[in-house]
Formats: C-alpha cells, sequence, structure tokens
C-alpha cells in the first residue's frame, strides 16, 4: 500500500455498559478502495460505522482524515467532511421526487430569492446519475422506484455532497441479482473517480468479487486485514467464527422427550417465507438461525397468529390448529417473545406488575374484574423466581435495565402458563450476567416440560443452548442439524448466500 | 445541602401537580374576589353547567385513552335531542317514568347505531378515528337538520324535563345521574379487565395484540360507550331545554376534548382516566362560572379558555419530557 490512507485509526475503543463492542482497532482506509467489513452479528461492524461517522463518541484511540485529527460530534459534522453512510434501511422520502431527495436542505435557489430553481435542480440530479451511469430520471417520484434505485438515488446523494468515503450497510440485503450487477457498476464508477468505500456484507462471494481488502472482526477485535486476493470463502468463514466457545451456557442435561408438542407443515407466506417445516418436541429448545432477512421473525409471528400465511398446517398436541390471533395461540399455550422488546413486548409507560398480568389478567379476574390481590402475588412470585431487579413491582418498566426488562416479558408467559415459548433474540441488548440468568430460565423451563423455540443470531448462543439448530435462508429451511458436534462453520455455510 | 434538597422535592411535587395547585389557586382567587360564587346554589349551578358535557366528556376519555378521537359527540348529541323530543311527542300525558325511559332508550338506540357505525369503520376498517367521526359528525348533524325542516321540536309534555331541570333534594337530577355514571366509568377503566385493556391497546396497540388483547373488540366497546354517553347528554340536553333543536350541542366536541385534554389524559392514549377528567371538567366550569358573575362577555369567556387550555397542555407536555 504506497498510497496514503485517506483515514487512520488507531486503538479505537469502544464499550457500552456491560459489553466491550470494539477494542483497540487499528484501519486505514484507502481512496478508490472497497473495504469490506467482515463479521457476525454483534462482531462490531455497526459500531465501527457508527464512531467513524459519529453517532457514537469513542472511548479511546485516534481517527484521522488525510492526517488530521478527526472528532465528529454527530453525522452532520462528518458529511460535512465527506463521509456518507447508507444504511440497510434506506432513508429517503417516498413522496418526493429523485432530484428533490439528492438536493434536499441544498435546493438551489432562484437567486437570493426563496424560491426552488427547480430547472437547474433537475438538471444538476440529471446530469450526477448519468455521471454514475444510472439511468432514472430526476422528476420520478421515489415511492414508484424499485429497491435498487432507491439505493442509487442515496448513493447520488453521496456523491453530490463530494463524499470521498461512503460507507454502504449491506447494501445488497434487499436487492435482486440483477439489481446487484447495476450496484457493482456503480460502485466501480466511484472507485475510479478514487472514492473510499466502506462495505459491509455477510455475502461473502459478492465481497470476494467486488472488494479489495477485507478485515474482519469478532467480538469487537480486529482479526485481520488482508487483501481479497489472498484469502478465499472458506478462510474468511473460519476467521469470522474461530472463537473458543467460553462456555456459559446452560444446556439441559436432560434429553427431550419423542412427544411431539408442535408440527408445522410447509408454512408459506407468497414472497416471504416458503414451505418452513419443523416439529418441536417436549422439553426441546429448537435454535432458529439464519442472516438477518432470512424470514425467522416472519414464520415466528405466523405460527403465534400475529401475521397471516397463505397455506400450511400447525399441528399442536396432535391437533390441526390454525391460529388468526395471538389470543388463540395464547389460549393454547404459546407464548411470544419479540425480538424488539421495548415496542413489541412491553407497555414501558406502565408498572412491572400491569406488564407481567397482562397475557392473563382475564383468566385470573372474577367475571371482568381484575384480582388485584393474584395480580401483586404474581408480580411478587416472579420478581423473585426470575430475580428481577425492581425497586418494587409498581415501578414503571421503563426504568429497568434490559436484562430486567426481558425478565418481565418472560414472566408474562410464565403467568399466563405457557408451555411452548417463542423467543426471538431473547438476548439482544442485553449483558452478560443476564444473559447467563436468561439462559438459565430457559434450561429451568425445558426441564420441566416446556418447549422452546429460540430464534437468535449469536451462533455461540445456538450453538449454547439449542438440542437442534433450525437455518433458514431467503424465506425457505436451509437445514435442520442435531446440535451435536455442530460448529458455526456448519451453520454459516447453511445460512450464507455463498452456499448457491 | 438538604435545603437544596427539599426545595428540590418541593418543586417536583409542584411540577407533578400543576393541575392540582391551578385547580385550589383557582378555587381560592373565585372565592375571595368573585362575589357570590361561594353561595351554595351557585356552586350547585356550576355544577348543573358541567353535568352535560361531563357525559360527552366521559365516554371522550375513553376513546381518547385508547388513542383514538371522537368529533360526532356534538352531532350525535344533538340528533338524539331530536329523536328524544320526537318521540315524547307520541306520549302527551306521559309521566316522568316515560321521559326517563325515552331519554334512556333514545341514548341508547342512537348512540348504539352511530358509535356501531364509527366502530366498524374505525376498529376492522383500520379508517383512522379522525375521519371516521368527522363523517358522522356531519352525517348526524344533517339528519338531525333534514328530519326537522331545520325547525326546533315544541309542545313536550312538562313531566319530559324533569331529568334536564328536575332536583332530587336540594340537587339536581341531572347531576346525580352524571355522579353516578363518572363513578361506573371511573370503576370500569380502573378495576375491570376492559379498563385495563383499554389504557393498553392506547399505550401501544402491537404489545396489546401480541398480548393477546382482542383489539377490535376492545375499540368497539369503547366508541359504543362514546357515542352512547354522547346521546344521553344530548337526550337530557333536549330534556332542559324544553325542546329539540337541531342546532343544539354545537361544539360540544371541542368542549369535551378540551375537558379531557385540560385534566392531563394524554393525547396518544394511555395515560390518564376519569379523575384527570373530573379535574378539567371543574376547573373549566368554575372559570366560566367566575367570569361570568364577574360579568366578563361569554365571547371573552371563549377566547379566556383557549387560551387556559393551551397553557395547560403546554405544562402537561414539558411534565414529560
Amino acid at each position: 500500500m504506497h498510497q496514503t490512507p485517506l483515514i487512520e485509526m488507531a486503538g479505537v475503543s469502544k464499550s457500552f455498559p456491560g459489553v466491550k463492542a470494539l477494542s483497540n482497532i487499528d484501519l486505514n482506509i484507502y481512496p478508490g478502495q472497497v473495504h469490506v467489513l467482515l463479521g457476525e452479528n454483534g462482531a462490531g461492524k455497526s459500531t465501527l460505522i457508527k464512531i467513524i461517522s459519529g453517532v457514537y463518541s469513542r472511548d479511546a484511540g485516534s481517527i484521522q482524515l488525510r492526517g488530521q485529527e478527526v472528532n465528529f460530534k454527530n453525522t452532520r459534522e462528518s458529511l460535512a467532511a465527506g463521509i456518507s453512510v447508507i444504511h440497510q434501511e434506506l432513508s429517503v422520502i417516498p413522496d418526493l421526487t429523485v432530484a428533490e431527495n439528492i438536493f434536499l436542505g441544498r435546493e438551489p435557489k432562484i437567486g437570493k430569492s426563496g424560491f426552488v430553481d427547480r430547472k437547474k435542480m433537475n438538471n444538476d440530479a440529471g446530469r450526477l446519475l448519468e455521471n454514475i451511469g444510472v439511468k432514472i430520471s430526476p422528476k420520478a417520484v421515489i415511492r414508484r422506484l424499485s429497491n435498487a434505485d432507491k439505493q442509487m438515488v442515496e448513493i447520488a446523494r453521496a456523491v453530490s455532497q463530494n463524499s470521498f468515503l461512503v460507507i454502504m450497510d449491506e447494501p445488497t440485503s434487499s436487492l435482486s441479482e440483477h439489481e446487484v450487477e447495476a450496484l457493482f457498476k456503480v460502485i466501480e464508477k466511484l472507485r475510479q473517480e478514487n472514492v473510499a468505500i466502506i462495505y459491509i456484507s455477510h455475502r461473502l462471494k459478492e465481497i470476494a468479487r467486488i472488494g479489495d481488502t477485507v478485515t474482519i472482526l469478532r467480538d469487537g477485535q480486529l482479526v485481520k486485514t488482508v487483501s481479497l486476493r489472498e484469502i478465499d470463502e472458506s478462510h474468511m468463514i473460519a476467521l469470522m467464527v474461530g472463537r473458543e466457545i467460553t462456555q456459559f451456557y446452560y444446556k439441559s442435561e436432560i434429553p427431550p422427550a419423542d412427544e411431539l408438542v408442535l408440527e408445522i407443515k410447509n408454512y408459506t407466506r407468497k414472497g416471504v417465507f416458503e414451505n418452513v417445516s419443523f416439529a418441536l418436541r417436549r422439553g426441546e429448545i429448537l435454535g432458529v438461525a439464519g442472516l438477518i432477512g432470512a424470514g425467522r421473525t416472519e414464520v415466528m409471528r405466523a405460527i403465534f397468529g400475529a401475521d397471516r400465511v397463505d397455506s400450511g398446517e400447525c399441528v399442536l398436541n396432535g391437533q390441526t390448529v390454525c391460529f388468526t390471533e395471538p389470543q388463540q395461540a395464547i389460549n393454547a399455550g404459546i407464548g411470544l417473545i419479540p425480538e424488539d422488546r421495548r415496542n413489541q413486548g412491553l407497555l414501558l409507560s406502565k408498572s412491572v406488575k400491569e406488564n407481567t398480568s397482562l397475557a392473563s389478567l382475564f383468566q385470573n379476574s372474577n367475571f371482568g374484574l381484575i384480582n388485584f390481590k393474584w395480580e401483586s402475588k404474581i408480580a411478587e412470585d416472579f420478581i423473585q423466581m426470575l430475580r428481577t431487579k425492581t425497586p418494587s413491582a409498581s415501578t414503571p418498566i421503563k426504568n429497568l435495565s434490559g436484562g430486567n426488562q426481558q425478565k418481565v416479558v418472560i414472566a408474562k408467559w410464565l403467568a399466563a402458563k405457557s408451555r411452548i415459548l417463542i423467543m426471538d433474540e431473547p438476548t439482544r441488548g442485553i449483558d452478560v450476567n443476564a444473559k447467563a440468568e436468561i439462559y438459565g430460565l430457559m434450561k429451568r423451563f425445558v426441564e420441566e416440560g416446556g418447549s422452546i423455540i429460540m430464534v437468535s443470531s449469536e451462533l455461540p448462543e445456538i450453538l449454547g443452548v439449542s438440542d437442534r439448530i433450525l437455518v433458514m435462508r431467503e424465506g425457505k429451511v436451509s437445514g435442520i442439524i442435531d446440535n451435536q458436534g455442530a460448529t458455526e462453520k456448519d451453520i454459516l455455510q447453511l445460512a450464507s448466500i455463498s452456499g448457491c | 445541602m438538604s435545603n437544596t434538597l427539599d426545595l428540590k422535592r418541593i418543586t417536583k411535587y409542584a411540577k407533578e401537580n400543576t393541575l392540582v395547585l391551578f385547580f385550589v389557586i383557582l378555587i381560592m382567587m373565585s372565592a375571595l374576589f368573585v362575589p357570590r360564587f361561594i353561595d351554595p346554589n351557585n356552586l350547585v349551578n356550576v355544577m348543573m353547567q358541567i353535568a352535560i358535557n361531563a357525559l360527552l366528556a366521559t365516554g371522550m376519555t375513553f376513546v381518547i385513552l385508547s388513542n383514538g378521537i371522537d368529533l360526532s359527540v356534538g352531532s350525535v348529541a344533538a340528533l338524539a335531542g331530536i329523536v328524544a323530543t320526537v318521540t315524547i311527542k307520541f306520549f302527551p300525558n306521559a309521566g316522568i317514568l316515560t321521559g326517563v325511559l325515552v331519554i334512556l332508550a333514545t341514548a341508547i338506540v342512537i348512540g348504539g347505531i352511530f358509535g356501531g357505525i364509527m366502530a366498524v369503520n374505525i376498529a376492522k376498517l383500520k379508517v383512522p378515528p379522525f375521519i371516521a367521526t368527522l363523517a358522522i359528525m356531519s352525517v348526524a348533524r344533517g339528519l338531525a337538520y333534514v328530519y326537522t325542516e331545520s325547525r326546533p321540536v315544541f309542545g313536550l309534555p312538562d313531566s319530559f324535563s324533569w331529568m334536564g331541570i328536575g332536583y332530587i333534594g336540594p340537587i339536581p337530577v341531572m347531576v346525580i345521574v352524571t355522579a353516578i355514571i363518572m363513578i361506573i366509568a371511573h370503576i370500569v377503566l380502573t378495576r375491570t379487565c376492559f379498563g385495563r385493556y383499554v389504557f393498553a391497546v392506547g399505550s401501544n396497540e402491537e404489545v396489546a395484540k401480541l398480548s393477546g388483547i382482542n383489539i377490535v373488540r376492545i375499540k368497539f366497546y369503547v366508541y359504543m360507550i362514546c357515542s352512547v354517553l354522547a346521546a344521553l347528554g344530548g337526550a337530557a340536553l333536549a330534556s332542559r331545554l324544553q325542546a329539540g333543536q337541531p342546532n343544539a350541542a354545537q361544539g360540544y366536541e371541542l368542549n369535551a376534548i378540551a375537558a379531557v385534554a385540560m385534566g392531563g389524559t394524554s393525547m396518544s392514549g394511555g395515560r390518564g382516566g376519569i379523575i384527570q377528567t373530573t379535574l378539567g371538567l371543574v376547573i373549566i366550569g368554575v372559570i366560566n362560572n367566575a367570569l361570568s358573575l364577574l360579568g366578563v362577555s361569554s365571547y371573552w369567556q371563549t377566547i379566556a379558555m383557549g387560551v387556559i387550555i393551551l397553557v395547560a397542555v403546554i405544562f402537561d407536555q414539558n411534565k414529560e419530557s
């Protein structure tokens, strides 16, 4: 590397309460190169780009931009310095035109008046789009564009701001193969214009094609930075995973019974998931692995009756059932712990007590009158049993830490006497100790004859907790493996697009 | 050190209870500076003036707690007034009991029909509450004019006015009826599963749904309750006015919403209740009464009311953040 780097990071570290998100990262980004960041979910990729773009501040280390120390306090500052981020969730405004989106907040004016010079704006936008080789009309309304075109508009916006570093977070996750090609052409064009690109993706094939350099992160540490000419796919997977599994997981010693409690047959919802079939045994923890967007959450919500299915059969304890409302699933003994605890799992402004009783309030009422004695009792019981740290049962749930909030969500289903728990990312955003406690609770739950389906993006967690592992890829089950000697590599191979 | 702490505690208490503080000051000022305010007759009069708005505001509390809004209450009230007066004219020799029964039946039928239509549109067909109730506001008012050809319905039996202007002992019938209904509403909201679910739906519909609450059913009842109480208020108003007037209860939806907002029930649902609404109603009632006794014109009263509501809600919003 003879060039001078555009960005030089040295010893960058960042901690969140209970987690060391990044430790001691050294990274150089060169102009005209595509630098790939690779790592499992939680390896620290997003934290790293958030630090570069000023969303987070670093705890330690230095970042130099063209030899000048920088310390962005927000994305406005980093944008002004020429760094654009294109997020996975697109941030274009659907009801404005392409040109209006590109020049949002910087519209060319007619003289010194407040009126927008639409002609100039459309012309400029047209030229920009042409420059990056995209055929979209500047006057088109964003809503009518494909996802790929929307992404192109974001790229055009980044270019129009004279960004010399464009960060792309999983840009191809919602694109078809054909659209990916178009994106690659644009990236190629940017590279020729000496723009630096940080590219995050899980798709190994794609990385090998488009990238120059890859940096592999694992558990917040930089494992290796290497030219993509000198590394192959399996080596990358090995580096991503290569960790000894620390044994704080609690796997039950009691093997699951043979009795099937839940059978899902050919669950299909068009365009979301297809022919998903699996069975859950009594006393079993079934791990569900897969990349973000593989359709895991959607399948779980469909089983629970929160979303519809187009076809398929659900057999619960030997009886064919069909849940169209969560209420029916709950009455049948199923509980769902959603992935977004704060927006789907808890009434944040309500108390620990009210959240605990919510799903079983009516069953324990006297002709619809709340049984306050019962409510206080179960709330107190579960606070003790799950060792929830809260000043009292009447404390608003929003004042609790993530781990303790999650315990209350679990308590809600234990109070409702659920026998099957569907846990979607049960330990997301929870510190290590609380995680261990949650695993302990899960173990106890299955030992007492319950069954759990656990969706998780953390492979060590999947391997440490599950009896069997179901892997999903692009809405389909790509494999169900017994967790006897299974490795992260096995799962990643089933989960990632590189396999096909 | 401890001094500053105490000061902090006092300010904190004052901040959290701005409205109670405001209410106490308002009552004291009125008692001191407004002639005849403290007279028992006047106080009964204040309650009487509040009573009908209180019925509408009670229903509105349910709707707003569920994160909805009902703009139709004034029109539904007017239509109910017409229907009740037209009906009672079929019974020229009606006694008190018949009058009360006609009023109650009208409330249930008219409230049931229009509440039902709105509930289906909002809960099932997912029409935004603002639009669904705006449409019914227009339809119900229109029906009242069409049916009466915009002429008031007069010539009602005297007994019909018992509910509107009669007394039981020293207390107006309407005050007793309203108080009973508000107490029931309070119990429903605080002590029943249904009430708890109204709060849950208003706090976060998705969480409520994923916890097994039948959102459609809860919303259905909420709009039914609101419409039935609005129709009851309208029939009672006709009883007080001794006439069914198609232009009655004009703007009552705003008074009801104002009382709920003033009390501190969150406009985005999930927080508040009948106690808060009561406080809002009484504050608005006392201000109106005090200004009347001071001889301020009713036009100025409207202006004062708007300003006071705005200030109260500004305080409330800033308390949240």
